[in-house]
């Protein structure tokens, strides 16, 4: 349409988009908010029990989560802002119209956690036991406050729902996924910083006196932590098909989601079995098995990664909910631009358009305009490697002219009939005659 | 001009005054502490080089090291506010110039993430003796480098979305590296780094030795030194600024601009008068007049670009007028005439049409097989079509599996009963 657009190549926009997305929220969740919880029980069991060098390897690790939140982790905080103006800006200029305000609230609640970060950390020793364990407690609100809010605002950007109806932020917010959301969220940073805070304790061989004691503590944290984090994930998977169910009324959707969900339920229980075990072999045995006992906590990283996707497959077709498709077509201009034509639009497409013959070239454009968003050539969800669906001309127009019911999930196809004709055209010579394909196929340049 | 993207048709979530004056006051804090980042970085490895010599210079510099682990970190949060702020001032013309530099404008995320692990590898390196030399150093220089580079990137495209008449020459931050007054502008940019710095560290160690009578001399010392800069960095703004200022693309000049640089070097020239004065006479003027001096010369170049903004933004934010008036006029009158088809019970052939046909032809295999082979397969089997459709399996190898169509039971059984009528295949 009339923004520009952007194509990454190979792997794809969204794979782009989840790859910052990921490695942001797993620091965030288990080096910021989970790394709070970690030290500031360490400093707390230290002070308690007047323990000088476990305060000291506390203070080590939290060296190490200090620098890896405040480069990598803010960092990808803000490329997720970036990445994703770039890949759709008619989406984030849209949302940045509707959610400003919950933004900018979350950017002061950002600024005032990293304040109490950096006087916890640099702070450490200038403002001794008392003082300085106060500010690790208020750093520990701070970062859990920011979980709480990006929740509440990831829910009413995912599933605005009755928002929409009601007008009223709070419905967004407080969706029904918000509590169990929460409260896998909050364990789920709880556990990775446990592993995270382990892995990176061996590392400080001067301490090993200290070793036992933290492993003891993080077995019992796990035997608690990891039925609660269970419950919080099943709760969140009961809790989506209320969403789902008002707001797509595709049952192709609902299926889809209910195998998944089948599978992915009894991923998670494997992995928090294994964690409670994990949990029970330190407490009792006080020791760790070296890479092996990070293997539960990449587990749960990946897991969650497919949770986070979950989240974002249910506003298929949509960004935002019944006004805006994930090729940034605005669902009230369906009908006239089926009528009057997509390519009325095409001046950014032109600039990178390689195709000379008209009708290929009307294609393409159509391609990188309707389509490009999600579908790459010949990388993550390439046209290519669809070569049963996208046969030949002929059945790919037929595709293109009824799929909207058969492939829910996708915007449908928008534009006049000899825009579909040729974009037809332009998949069928792409997929089926790879030999005639343009050198730069990939990249927008 | 013709393909910046029509306005999003949305209500701004603020008074467009607000936005602006949210962009400006942000964007002045938060370039305060990318300058301090950048010069400071500087500082803490050159400074350390001398050091070999002068330990006075070795302590500066582990100071300054410490002071950017603190700068770096607000500079990145802060400037999220002011990124809002113009996506929504500006949304058409900003993420244009976004997406031409895409490349390069993506690599700052991971650009400026390497350079704060380099700093803090060359900060937890410093005293490590297990480390060479070069091996400490290289991690600063490379942090350095870094910084240097980047500035470009944002200034390439915060200028690039100026020029809407430029985008249908310029394809790639390399071009639009070219575009008018860049590189004046980074290099007034890059010389401000080293002249706030030179504030920065006078008031900072001002207010350090304050509470540290004893090593009066240290402070005293650094406080001069950082009076130094400030003098001969801000001098050299004088040539960087009118070359600047010459290079300015005329439609962006107007004469608020020129009357924002008059009083701007009013107030440069106040506080240099002031530092000289400390410095070479008696120490007469306290800091904090000095700093606010210079904070004010800041807030006026901050609203001196935002002047720019809107003067070269003035021709083509009325042609984007036009044209996005002219796209809601034309689908306003087109809504008025449209009347969406409301719900109606469909045919069994209405569905099949509607939700098969992407896969399956009545008399040819397309996607899936033909309708004539399912049609004889299941003649005598009402209810295994129906249970095949609602729960499709995969049963030829040649065939990818069926998605499990969006319709209801009984629509179902309206296609079953629809494909079982035709006169085919038996």
């Amino acid at each position: 349409m009339e923004w520009p657009i952007f194509q990454m190549p190979f792997i794809g926009n969204r794979m782009l988009i989840a790859v910052v997305a990921l490695i942001h929220v797993v620091i965030s969740h288990g080096l910021a908010v989970g790394g709070s919880f970690f030290i500031v029980s360490l400093h707390y069991k230290s002070l308690r029990e007047n323990n000088k060098r476990l305060g000291e390897l506390a203070y080590r690790i939290l060296r190490i989560f200090f620098i890896i939140t405040t480069s990598v982790g803010a960092l990808t905080g803000v490329g997720i802002w970036l990445t994703t103006a770039t890949v759709s800006p008619v989406t984030i200029g849209s949302l940045l119209h509707i959610f400003f305000w919950a933004w900018f609230t979350e950017w002061i609640v950002f600024v005032v956690e990293l304040v109490l970060l950096m006087l916890y950390y640099l702070g450490w020793k200038k403002y001794g036991d008392a003082t300085g364990f106060k500010i690790g407690l208020f750093y520990l609100a701070a970062s859990w406050l920011t979980m709480m809010l990006i929740t509440g605002i990831l829910g009413a950007m995912l599933t605005p729902g009755k928002w929409l109806v009601s007008g009223s932020f709070w419905d967004g917010f407080f969706n029904p996924s918000y509590l169990p959301q929460l409260v896998s969220r909050t364990f789920l940073a709880a556990l990775l910083s446990i592993g995270f805070g382990l892995f990176i304790m061996r590392f400080f061989k001067a301490y090993q006196d200290q070793y036992p004691v933290v492993w003891r503590w993080a077995g019992k944290s796990l035997m608690i932590l990891a039925p609660v984090f269970l419950f919080g994930v099943l709760s969140y998977y009961h809790s989506l098909p209320q969403q789902i169910g008002h707001l797509i009324p595709t049952a192709l959707m609902t299926l889809k989601y209910a195998a998944y969900a089948k599978i992915s339920k009894i991923i998670f229980m494997a992995i928090v079995g294994l964690m409670v075990l994990f949990g029970v072999i330190l407490f009792i045995k006080q020791r760790d098995y070296g890479f092996i006992s990070f293997v539960p906590v990449f587990l749960l990283i990946i897991a969650f990664g497919s949770y986070e996707r979950v989240r974002e497959f249910i506003r298929k077709p949509y960004t935002v909910h019944n006004y805006l498709y994930s090729n940034g077509i605005r669902v009230q201009e369906e009908p006239f631009l089926n009528k009057i034509g997509v390519s009325e639009f095409s001046g950014w497409v032109e600039r990178s358009a390689t195709e000379t013959d008209p009708q290929l070239r009307l294609g393409e454009k159509v391609f990188k305009m309707e389509c490009a968003i999600c579908h790459t050539y010949s990388g993550l969800n390439g046209i290519t490697r669809k070569p049963a669906v996208l046969q030949n001309a002929e059945i790919i127009d037929n595709f293109l002219r009824t799929y909207k019911r058969s492939h829910p999930y996708m915007p449908p196809f928008i534009g006049r009939d000899s825009e579909r004709q040729a974009l037809a055209a332009y998949l069928d010579k792409i997929v089926n005659h790879a030999n005639a394909q343009p050198a730069n196929t990939e990249g927008n340049y | 001009m013709d393909i910046i993207p029509i306005t999003i048709p949305l209500e701004l979530p603020a008074a467009i005054w607000f936005l602006k004056f949210a962009l400006i006051a942000f964007f002045v804090v938060h370039i305060l502490f990318i300058n301090f980042m950048i010069g400071g970085t500087f500082w803490t490895v050159f400074f350390r080089m001398l050091g070999k010599e002068d330990p006075f210079y070795s302590r500066l510099a582990r100071e300054m090291g410490n002071t950017v682990t603190v700068n770096k970190s607000l500079a990145v949060v802060i400037g999220v506010a002011p990124l809002l702020a113009i996506s929504l001032v500006y949304t058409s013309f900003f993420y244009s110039a976004n997406n031409i530099t895409a490349p390069l404008w993506l690599s700052i995320i991971w650009l400026v993430a390497l350079a704060f692990v380099a700093l803090y590898i060359y900060k937890y390196s410093w005293d490590s003796p297990n480390y060479s030399r070069r091996f400490k150093y290289f991690w600063g220089v490379l942090a350095f480098a870094i910084f240097c580079f980047v500035p470009l990137i944002f200034l390439s495209n915060i200028n690039l979305m100026l020029y809407p008449d430029q985008w249908k020459n310029v394809y790639n931050f390399w071009q639009a590296l070219w575009v008018p007054n860049v590189i004046p502008r980074y290099l007034h940019f890059m010389n401000a780094s080293f002249a706030l710095t030179g504030f920065f560290a006078y008031g900072y160690f001002h207010f350090k030795g304050k509470n540290n009578k004893a090593d009066a001399e240290y402070y005293n010392r650094a406080q001069r030194l950082g009076i130094k800069w400030a003098l001969v960095a801000t001098a050299l703004q004088l040539v960087f600024g009118v070359i600047n200022y010459g290079t300015l693309p005329v439609v962006a000049d107007s004469l608020s601009v020129l009357t924002l640089i008059v009083i701007a070097v009013i107030f440069a020239g106040v506080a240099v008068f002031m530092l000289a004065n400390n410095l070479f006479v008696k120490d007469t003027f306290r800091p904090e007049w000095v700093l606010v001096a210079i904070l004010v010369v800041v807030s006026l170049m901050a609203t001196l670009r935002h002047e720019i903004r809107e003067n070269a933004l003035r021709e083509p934010k009325k042609i984007l007028a036009n044209k996005t008036e002219l796209y809601r006029s034309r689908l306003a009158t087109f809504l008025k005439t449209y009347s969406p088809t409301g719900e109606i019970q469909l045919t069994g052939e209405a569905i099949f049409q509607d939700v098969c046909t992407a896969c399956h032809a009545i008399d040819r295999k397309i996607v899936g097989p033909s309708m004539e082979f399912a049609i004889k397969k299941y003649s005598d089997d009402r209810n295994g079509m129906i249970e095949f459709i609602s729960n499709p399996r995969k049963i030829d190898p040649a065939f990818p599996v069926m998605p499990k169509p969006p319709i209801s039971g009984k629509e179902v059984e309206l296609v079953v009963d629809y494909l079982l009528s035709l006169e085919v295949g038996r």
